[in-house]
């Protein structure tokens, strides 16, 4: 990544590009997040050489590859950055504790959905963790994982990793899991291969019917994005593809409140779970 | 080599033409001047079309200085280029910088 | 409830407590009347995860009382449960929602930095608040062999000028992390440490490009008459990165040295984004012989050239240079066209150039009409008679461009105009005839837009009326 300097947004700008980016992937911006979109779009700008966002909105809307560039334009807006094991209660709370508790029962086979996967950090951790507990001697375990953004999926099949994707993990996990090379932590496969990866949008039901009904569902800091409308959505959607007594686990600043009251949501003290 | 305009009780620095080491250095002594009397200056950099290192090594130790005293610098009206060169040496994360001059005055 | 007043910014403070109800709104009233003098009244809520529907009307109460007191209100570090029910109450436009980082214990805010979104915005706080607590925090991340800890330590130093951790900072070039190494070798720079120059010469040649970048930025902040010579080099690197970085350190050490190797470089360059990168770089350097050279630049194939080649000559305001920038406002490449007609716009103010763009109006593509419509604004000739037709276009960006070069040369029919576009079937034109309203300020605008907000439907439009009547 070179640098590039942050361009300014007004206003009116700002709300074209929120409407469009709504019209096409579902998400809303508020004004609040408008630095967001300054950091992201900044770069692209200098790349097409415009001085301003309306000639950015105008190339969208007018240039001959325009739909080129809204892709382009989705793949840069739906970065989710994010690390391995982030927010991990959650993770432990459904290897240590849930599954066991279903496994008491008799269940054999869970499947894992990472909803809004991003590069693939989220569900090589589950992976990792599942296999740090041995999971995999005993249960059939697969784990699927979706995103809306194509080039973070092909980040995520390749499985090579930079040194700031491990903030806070312990430095046995990464030696065990990953060969160091130069600066790449490139995955081990017998890691890489518990995770089959899909391009998928959450607002398209067509999202759901990719992964069949399932146990648990990650989709962390994505939903602060949508509005209550499209949350309402996802979360429907969600519930429908969970079997009873499935969990989904949102990020720790999300909440249900207000957008779906079936869900039962259990605190664990570490962090919350929403069971159906 | 550069206007000074008072707006609304804040005083506002037009910079000119080229930010050099001589400018530079004479921007830097004229603002903390006007510090001795204020506690806020906006420099405008709308007329600034070419600045090189030297310049810029007088605009950090202008901030470096008022920052000692307590003092707000702050930036407003690049273009797209000098911006870059600020981005480039990550100093746009270290000057509060604001895209037009009524912005700035908010601060 | 803990209160806090800021005197000197006229700023009260009121942390609202977990199991907020009705109380707590009478109580914050009652501090706001304890203190005349305010400007602003910021209630936190970063303790307050949900709020029950009665207290909505409380809410609006606060915000209804200090609209009549004159008073600013803003909710700071509101939760997303909070926010969903605002967003259901349609009240989410109304209330100026901020994050304020000073009801974080230290310990919550090194939890944050971890967060890629929020990072950036701690460490600014951090820097700017700098006090005791947080010199323990940086110990504690200089300890913690977290690459992103130690990074966000380096850039708190650097933000506040700390120099006394300048040591910490040079030790940190020998770290194995790369982002860290790269935030030392930038704060160095800003911290004008020319001892070490030597060193950060050698991660010039650093594997990742991140960090070859930072050296380069440092050594030229850093340069003497020296560094353009040894940063020539890199100029005939076979990686591409490399090259764009030493023009870019070049352009910003920029002395006769640097001005040569670059106008040398552009002679051999063949890669297309590195000839753009080119034009810039040679549009900074103050000498006569620059828009001859951009003026050349046009005349190649890449599109993409030609663009960089443009904006630059808008740059450099090359006024002398009109009538040759003239000649491409009807090019075959449409964004080339799109830059020439703009920088027309930005170059001269006279009636031959309005005249000339108001000719070829009819023969171009719709892009290359905004920009005539945006610079016939910026060129200021009354031309508003050609713009007044331009209104019932059935391109929604021709009539808002149109809205908005009226009001840059008449007002009277600006205000018209904006009235009756508040009728427009194109939300972005109703956007911009309130922008235009709230700049020319007619008389009764605000009732104006009072009014019409009760039929709006688009939220942004609604939204930005809200931010200028400020009411319920």
């Amino acid at each position: 990544m070179i640098t590039s300097a942050t361009i300014k947004m007004k206003d009116e700008e700002f709300a074209e590009l929120a409407d469009i980016i709504y019209k096409n992937a579902g998400i809303t911006f508020t004004i609040n997040k408008k630095y967001l979109l300054e950091n992201r779009l900044s770069k692209r700008l200098n790349e097409l050489n415009f001085a301003s966002y309306k000639d950015y909105i105008y190339f969208l809307k007018y240039d001959i590859k325009r739909r080129d560039e809204l892709k382009i334009l989705m793949n840069l807006v739906t970065i989710n950055e994010t690390y391995f094991l982030r927010e991990r209660a959650q993770m432990d709370h459904m290897i240590k504790k849930v599954i066991p508790e279903m496994a008491s029962k008799g269940k054999r086979s869970f499947k894992i959905w990472s909803a809004a996967c991003s590069s693939g950090e989220e569900p090589y951790s589950i992976a990792i963790l599942l296999n740090e507990e041995g999971m995999y001697g005993k249960y059939n375990i697969e784990i699927y994982a979706t995103d809306i953004n194509t080039e973070v999926i092909g980040i995520a099949e390749r499985g090579v990793y930079r040194s700031v994707s491990f903030r806070g993990v312990p430095p046995s996990i990464i030696d065990k899991y990953f060969t160091k090379t130069g600066l790449d932590f490139t995955l081990k496969p017998e890691i890489k291969s518990k995770v089959k990866f899909f391009h998928a949008n959450l607002m398209e039901s067509l999202a759901a019917s990719k992964i069949g009904v399932t146990d648990f569902i990650f989709c962390r800091n994505v939903l602060i994005y949508f509005d209550v409308e499209a949350k309402k959505k996802v979360v429907d959607m969600f519930y429908k593809t969970l079997n009873l007594g499935g969990h989904l686990y949102l990020g720790h600043s999300e909440t249900l409140s207000k957008i779906d009251d079936r869900y039962k949501m259990v605190n664990f003290g570490t962090g919350i779970a929403y069971v159906k | 080599m550069f206007d000074v305009k008072e707006v609304g009780g804040t005083n506002v620095v037009y910079l000119k033409g080229e930010v050099n080491a001589q400018s530079g250095v004479e921007l830097k002594n004229h603002v903390l001047e006007i510090f001795k009397k204020t506690n806020t200056v906006v420099l405008s950099f709308k007329g600034v079309m070419y600045m090189n290192s030297s310049g810029l090594r007088e605009i950090i130790d202008l901030l470096k200085r008022s920052k000692k005293e307590n003092k707000n610098l702050r930036l407003c009206d690049m273009s797209n280029d000098i911006k870059e060169m600020f981005a480039f040496t990550g100093l746009d994360k270290v000057f509060k910088i604001y895209s037009d001059e009524s912005q700035a005055l908010k601060g | 409830m803990d209160v806090l007043l800021d005197k000197e910014k006229k700023v009260l403070s009121i942390k609202m407590p977990q199991d907020i109800d009705v109380k707590d709104f009478k109580s914050a009233k009652e501090q706001i009347d304890k203190y005349p003098d305010i400007s602003e009244v910021k209630l936190d809520f970063k303790d307050v995860p949900y709020l029950q529907s009665k207290l909505i009307a409380e809410l609006i109460g606060i915000k209804k009382y200090s609209i009549s007191k004159d008073i600013k209100l803003t909710l700071t570090n509101v939760q997303e449960g909070v926010q969903q029910i605002l967003e259901i109450s349609d009240l989410l436009d109304h209330f100026t929602i901020k994050r304020d980082f000073g009801s974080y214990s230290p310990h919550e805010l090194s939890y944050l930095l971890l967060d890629p979104e929020m990072n950036e915005a701690v460490i600014e706080y951090i820097a700017s608040n700098f006090n005791e607590n947080y010199a323990e925090l940086l110990e504690q991340f200089f300890v913690s062999d977290d690459p992103v800890l130690i990074e966000s330590a380096i850039l708190i130093i650097g933000k506040s000028h700390n120099y006394g951790y300048v040591d910490r900072v040079k030790d940190c070039l020998d770290s194995p992390y790369p982002n860290v190494v790269r935030s030392a070798i930038l704060v160095l720079g800003w911290f004008g440490e020319d001892s070490c120059k030597n060193k950060i010469y050698e991660f010039l040649k650093d594997e990742h490009i991140d960090v070859a970048e930072a050296a380069a930025a440092t050594i030229a902040l850093l340069s003497d008459e020296n560094d353009s010579i040894a940063i020539k080099e890199y100029l005939s690197s076979s990686d591409e990165r490399l090259r764009k970085i030493a023009i870019q350190a070049l352009s910003l050490i920029n002395d006769d040295f640097a001005y040569k190797f670059l106008v040398e470089h552009l002679k051999v360059e063949n890669n297309e984004t590195l000839r753009v990168q080119l034009a810039k770089a040679i549009s900074y350097f103050n000498k006569p012989e620059v828009s001859d050279i951009l003026l050349d630049m046009l005349k190649e194939d890449s599109l993409k050239i030609r663009e960089a080649a443009a904006s630059s000559l808008i740059r450099i305001k090359a006024t002398d240079r009109v009538d040759q920038i003239m000649a491409l406002v009807e090019d075959k490449d449409v964004w080339v066209a799109y830059f020439a007609v703009k920088a027309i716009g930005a170059l001269c103010k006279e009636k031959r150039c309005s005249d000339q763009l108001e000719k070829i109006y009819s023969k171009v593509d719709t892009q290359v009409r905004i920009a005539i419509i945006e610079s016939l604004g910026n060129i200021g000739q009354d031309v508003s008679e050609f713009l007044f037709q331009l209104l019932e276009d059935p391109n929604e960006d021709i009539r808002k461009e149109a809205l908005n070069s009226i009001s840059r040369m008449n007002k009277d029919l600006a205000i018209e105009s904006a009235n009756n576009a508040l009728k427009d079937s194109s939300w972005v034109v109703r956007f911009k005839a309130i922008e235009i309203l709230e700049e020319l300020k007619p008389d009764g605008f605000k009732d104006t837009l009072k009014n019409h907000v009760k039929t709006e439907t688009n939220r942004y439009v609604k939204e930005k009326i809200f931010s200028i009547v400020g009411e319920l």
